[in-house]
């Protein structure tokens, strides 16, 4: 800026005969009185001391003052005598660039909140929230079906690791978004969404495998536009979906809803069809990408003497079963072993079958179980007995070859596995024998060698992995195969995974893998689409977060059906919630890292150097901003960060 | 009608406000203070006052919150006391040098440390160079009047001033006071008629950056208003007597035109000395009083007329400004300085921090005051106890 100018011109003389003195811009700040000398009678202040005295102010407008240019004339101020009895100044102080000051500044940069990150399927868990607090039910399951097919599904049996990662839970208590999306799915089940699919392609993909990573593969590559066939070995689609999880969390009417959305997209569906066994996999040649999904159907076993008899199943058999045929009699006394989701099924299951004893063993305590804790807990309601520290190390069997007792032994946790877990010990002397009609062994699944071709093997050394076959050629893989996480929603995400692989490889363009992840997360369907853009890619923790802006409210509850009324047959045990509880729940967001328009850095930027643009985004006039960075301290969420001035404003 | 009510000191003033018809309201709590604004809670809540009330996080803010709203032209009131008033400091010279007309009642309390929430004269002392006008009460009548008559004082000088009252003697104690009717206060304050005042029309910046090309003149203007304070105080006092039948003006006098000693005093100790000084003309002695009512700004010509017949001038001080003495006997020293035939000034130093100025102790002070070698009475502490006098620290 400049100096003073030191040759005060001998200006006009005033009525009161005191002469108008001429300051460059950086004194017209020393001056209380900043103004023009040739003032309009509509801008005088009209203040003074016992008489009316004007302040003139300026011509020009405050606005035309503002924005940034140097000004080339001189302020001028106004008459020096009759004074206001007091310092008042209509002048603009617009030319004082106080943004040269700063050594740190503000810059909006929207972040993903945790909760998408959490999600394999990247749900844009905030952005529904924002809709459901505004009653938009159509607008959210539009978001979600953006990223994932079964959102009646996942507000059921998902194992939600978005409320895991929900920055609120290190406040009071995570969102409860499945609840949620549950109850969006429900509140939309009626509506004719008349999803829309991309430009129809001339290429056709073929599917092996109707579980949710095969059915969400050919979700997503119809509303790309393929023509995708879909191969089934049981007789209906839906994969461990219908032939595992029970209907009591999962009822049939909403997978069978979900499942029929896809189909209803043109899917061709060749159910009963086992590839490799009713047909060879040389039928799929013809295709142009096929795709592989076969889930993991064969069911571990302990490797104990009995494990064979006929009264001895598997988890998943023991469930698909059940989910076939419907409840059958096994006897009074049950007994299983596992203590994963699947073992839990069993349990809770047979009680409602009628089953008036059932037994859990399972080697390690209630702690390192797989099974998520909410079931384990409701199968404690339902009255299962719960041995921990408990393995089995015989069946006892008659001449019938039939298990008349299990014979275990007590363990006890020594130093952790490779599984991170604590490894179980056997205590010798500890053993004793427990009486069964029935037994049920779930301790977990591995892949069944007939379903993929005989040569093939898992690559792993692309971006999305491949199943390789010397005879037939790659495969795009998903599901449990390709999966470390074994559950649903990651069976969805790699379903996702595939269809963009192939569509990418299909119309040559290369997929920007590290762009479509949100953050460190899963794969971001929008973002494939270039519905929206990846920004800066990166997740939010919960220091960010501005608690004095948050009050303390636990989350919405689950209401669950009694257990007296639950036990006596399948009906659904979570209730969902109501609408209000879903506003209430809504409300409770903290939108981490994205910007909602609250107006906090508006009303407390102390320079005015925020602007409220129309379309109620905000930006930041650099030229007066001191960088004292009270608008991202008092940012509710995070959305503004301060950055070394050196950097660019839209860098990274 | 007026009526008469028995009342606190501290409700005196919240009467006051109300019959004001103050606007804006804002206060933080101390004690001796907190009655005040608690009744004034009380008033806004029952719709009695229809005054907004804030309620803010130190005293600090809320002399700043009274700022902005007198800015946009409306009458306001805070109180405080002692520390609160302290913390304010900044603002007090903010407020006079924005020429708002604001009100505010201090409740004299001692400084700390050592805390203390007793009478003491040095909070309000210590602003004296602020610019606000500063009136000293010596009953919960006066306390009442004067806050009406300091409306009148400030809306018509653009200046803010201060009613001053001791902690407890009459913040706490109750006296009867005759409270007057609403109409015959609207007569006498009429609705504020800002002069300086923020149109949201014509936006304007207060108090902005001002060269030296200008700062001088309105510290000059301030002086002026101080000055015209002076001829406005006997006359609006003089007004305030004609309506509500008593009498206000720079100064109280009684028994001075024969006086040999004259006493000074302010605040509610002048009662005290009242009751002594009449004991003592019943013996034949020919001894008067000064009361200092307002103290700033500084009455000098009514002080020069009244205290230069006097062959010696005995003045009391409840407040010590350490290395020099009491703090009214200093202005009245500087006050008859250049007259050629000047009293005798003796400066006493009595009743810090709460300690009670009682008839024996100023019996004593008048005795001594009548036999000390005039030069040795620059700075004498009254009421000291013994052992104290004679150790050095």
């Amino acid at each position: 800026m400049s100096k003073p100018n030191q040759t005060a011109q001998p200006g006009k003389t005033a009525t009161t005969g005191a002469p108008v003195r001429t300051i460059e811009p950086a004194v017209a700040a020393t001056g209380g009185l900043a103004a023009d000398d040739e003032p309009t009678a509509e801008s005088h202040a009209v203040i003074g001391d016992g008489s009316n005295v004007s302040v003139p102010a300026p011509n020009k407008s405050a606005a035309e003052r503002q924005g940034g240019s140097e000004r080339s004339e001189p302020i001028r101020f106004g008459p020096s005598f009759p004074l206001p009895i007091a310092p008042i100044s209509q002048g603009t102080t617009a030319f004082i660039h106080t943004g040269s000051w700063r050594y740190l500044k503000p810059r909006y940069v929207n972040k993903v909140p945790p909760c998408r990150v959490g999600c394999p399927a990247a749900m844009p868990v905030e952005r529904v929230m924002t809709l459901v607090e505004g009653g938009k039910y159509e607008a959210a399951i539009r978001e979600i079906l953006d990223e994932n097919p079964f959102p009646g599904i996942c507000g059921r049996v998902c194992y939600h690791p978005c409320e895991t990662a929900c920055n609120r839970g290190q406040y009071d208590s995570p969102l409860a978004i499945q609840l949620t999306e549950r109850f969006i799915a429900d509140e939309t089940a009626d509506l004719d969404l008349q999803l829309e699919g991309g430009p129809r392609q001339k290429e056709s993909v073929a599917i092996v495998g109707g579980g949710p990573a095969g059915m969400a593969a050919a979700y997503f590559l119809l509303r790309l536009g393929y023509q995708v066939t879909l191969f089934e070995a049981e007789n209906r689609l839906g994969g461990i979906l219908r032939y595992g999880i029970p209907p009591y969390r999962l009822p049939r009417a909403i997978l069978d809803q979900e499942l029929n959305r896809v189909v209803a997209l043109g899917l061709k569906v060749q159910s009963g069809v086992r590839v490799g066994r009713d047909i060879p996999w040389s039928a799929l040649r013809g295709f142009n990408a096929r795709m592989l999904a076969p889930g993991l159907g064969k069911s571990r076993l302990l490797g104990i003497a009995g494990e064979d008899a006929q009264n001895a199943e598997s988890g998943l058999e023991f469930l698909r079963r059940f989910n076939t045929e419907g409840p059958r009699h096994i006897g009074k006394k049950l007994v299983v072993i596992g203590g994963g989701n699947t073992a839990i099924d069993v349990v809770r299951t047979a009680i409602r079958a009628g089953c008036g004893d059932v037994n859990l063993l399972y080697r390690r305590t209630r702690a390192e179980m797989p099974a998520l804790a909410g079931e384990v807990d409701e199968a404690d309601r339902e009255g299962v007995a719960m041995s921990f520290l408990s393995l089995p190390i015989r069946f006892i069997v008659d001449t019938a070859n039939r298990v008349v007792a299990v014979e275990a032994v007590k363990m006890k946790l020594s130093e952790p596995d490779e599984s991170n877990r604590p490894r179980p010990i056997p205590i010798p002397g500890s053993e004793w024998i427990i009486e069964t009609d029935h037994v049920v062994v779930a301790v977990g699944e591995s892949e069944h060698a007939s379903a993929m071709p005989d040569d093939a093997a898992l690559c792993r050394e692309q971006a999305f992995p491949l199943i390789q076959s010397g005879d037939q050629g790659e495969f795009y893989v998903g599901g449990d195969l390709s999966n470390d996480t074994l559950t649903v929603v990651s069976a969805i995400a790699s379903g996702k995974r595939a269809a963009i692989a192939i569509d990418s490889d299909l119309r040559g363009r290369l997929a920007d893998w590290k762009a479509i992840r949100v953050a460190d997360g899963g794969l971001s369907f929008t973002r494939y689409l270039g519905k929206e853009t990846p920004g800066h890619n990166r997740s939010i923790a919960i220091d960010r977060i501005n608690p004095d802006y948050f009050k303390k409210q636990e989350r919405a509850r689950t209401p669950r059906l009694s257990v007296r009324v639950r036990v006596a047959g399948f009906e659904e045990v979570n209730l969902g919630y109501a609408q209000s509880a879903a506003e209430v729940e809504a409300k409770r967001c903290f939108h981490c890292g994205v910007c909602t328009a609250c107006d906090n850095c508006y009303i407390f930027c102390p320079d005015a150097a925020v602007e409220k643009k129309p379309d109620n985004t905000f930006s930041i006039r650099y030229e007066y901003c001191k960088g004292c960075g009270i608008c991202a301290t008092e940012c509710p969420r995070g959305a503004l960060d301060m950055v070394a001035d050196e950097e660019g404003i839209n860098d990274e | 009608m007026s009526e008469r009510k028995v009342i606190m000191g501290n409700h005196a003033v919240s009467y006051g406000v109300k019959l004001a018809r103050v606007q804006v309201i804002s206060a933080y709590p101390i004690t001796p203070q907190t009655q005040v604004v608690e009744m004034l809670s009380e008033m806004c809540a029952d719709a009695v006052l229809a005054a907004k009330f804030l309620k803010v996080e130190s005293e600090h803010s809320a002399l700043a919150a009274v700022i902005g709203a007198a800015t946009l032209g409306v009458r306001t009131f805070t109180a405080t006391s002692a520390q609160g008033l302290a913390l304010m400091h900044e603002l007090v010279h903010w407020s006079a040098g924005s020429r708002l007309p604001l009100v505010m009642a201090d409740v004299n309390r001692a400084m700390a440390p050592g805390w203390s929430i007793w009478p003491d004269q040095l909070d309000a002392l210590s602003q004296r160079d602020t610019g606000w006008l500063q009136l000293y009460c010596e009953s919960n009548q006066e306390i009442l009047d004067l806050t009406l008559l300091a409306y009148r004082l400030a809306e018509s000088l653009s200046m803010p001033v201060m009613v001053v009252y001791d902690a407890f003697v009459l913040s706490h104690t109750s006296e009867p006071v005759e409270i007057p009717d609403q109409s015959e206060v609207d007569a006498y304050l009429p609705a504020l008629a800002s002069r300086t005042k923020l149109d949201l029309k014509t936006p304007a910046a207060f108090g902005g950056l001002t060269s030296p090309e200008y700062y001088f003149e309105f510290r000059y203007m301030m002086q002026q208003a101080h000055d015209r304070a002076l001829v406005l105080m006997d006359e609006i006092g003089a007004e305030f007597g004609r309506r509500f039948g008593r009498n206000y003006g720079a100064l109280e006098t009684i028994d001075c035109d024969d006086a040999e000693l004259i006493l000074v005093t302010a605040g509610a100790s002048s009662s005290t000395t009242r009751v002594v000084v009449q004991e003592r003309r019943r013996r034949g002695q020919n001894i008067g009083i000064v009361k200092l009512r307002l103290f700033r700004p500084f009455p000098v010509d009514a002080i020069r007329r009244v205290l230069r017949k006097a062959r010696r001038v005995a003045v009391i001080d409840r407040n010590l400004s350490v290395g020099c003495g009491g703090i009214f006997a200093q202005e009245i020293r500087a006050a008859l300085c250049d007259l050629s035939d000047r009293p005798e000034i003796l400066g006493y130093v009595a009743g810090l921090g709460g300690r009670d100025i009682t008839l024996a102790l100023l019996n004593a002070l008048i005795d001594d005051a009548l036999e000390r070698k005039a030069e040795e009475g620059y700075l004498v502490f009254w009421g000291l106890k013994e052992e104290t006098l004679y150790v050095e620290r």
